[in-house]
């Protein structure tokens, strides 16, 4: 399977599944860009599209929580610096929604913990099956539906703490 | 949860993306092939020179003289 059909058939999926963990459209280009070209160098390795489909979307998450990471770091760093302006959003002013409850719903995801997002944005954004799900994350289905149910929980109770503030 | 997903909207990414992607594979492409290159022409001047100190060359050969007539103390 060439590059430009698995970018074809895969490109938005994964484009998706990193934007709803960065946040950011550059840095989701970015990252593509680089899940892209980490399947163009392991090219002879792989055969069927199953197994390029689990491939890239476990390459997405890892680059995606990576990115997240450090740019964590940089944050811890910032702190101490005294001239800089403290803390850098995690969603750039040029791309905050104009929708409030969007905008708050992003942020609430963003908080979630690094496998509680991952196993919700397979299966509400990219309508994946718990088993796909469970595939791709290594771990099992019964873990998947945990992961799931306790992040809804937490973006319930932060919508529910947003509606009411409106 | 209902009024979640029907807030979460689905993101289309650039569409020059791909070309970018393709932009960098052919970047990454050439990469490989100039280390290659150049380590080769690496490779065959170590061994011109290699070759050149350990052989005497034709000039040398030429330069040893069988029989050295200029030299007096040979026919004394």
């Amino acid at each position: 399977m060439d590059i430009k059909s698995l970018y074809d058939a895969y490109g938005r999926r994964i484009y998706n599944l990193v934007y709803y963990h960065i946040q950011s459209h550059e840095e989701a280009e970015e990252i593509v860009q680089d899940v892209f070209l980490a399947a163009h160098q392991q090219r002879e390795k792989f055969r069927g599209e199953a197994q390029w489909g689990t491939y890239l979307y476990r390459i997405a998450i890892n680059k995606s929580i990576d990115r997240l990471r450090s740019k964590k770091r940089k944050n811890n760093w910032l702190k101490w610096v005294p001239w800089s302006d403290g803390v850098s959003k995690a969603i750039p002013a040029e791309e905050e929604t104009e929708d409030p409850h969007l905008h708050a719903l992003l942020q609430a995801i963003q908080q979630l913990p690094e496998q509680q997002r991952t196993a919700l944005v397979l299966m509400k954004i990219d309508q994946k099956s718990q088993k796909e799900t469970a595939e791709i994350m290594g771990i099992s289905p019964k873990a998947v539906e945990s992961l799931v149910q306790r992040a809804k929980e937490k973006l319930k109770n932060f919508i529910q703490r947003f509606e009411g503030l409106e | 949860m209902d009024n979640m997903k029907r807030k979460l909207p689905q993101f289309e990414p650039n569409p020059y993306l791909w070309t970018r992607i393709e932009g960098r594979m052919m970047r990454l492409a050439n990469d490989t092939i100039h280390p290659i290159l150049g380590w080769s022409l690496t490779a065959v001047v170590a061994g011109m020179l290699l070759l050149s100190i350990s052989r005497p060359t034709i000039n040398q050969e030429q330069d040893i003289d069988p029989y050295p007539s200029h030299n007096i103390l040979y026919y004394e």
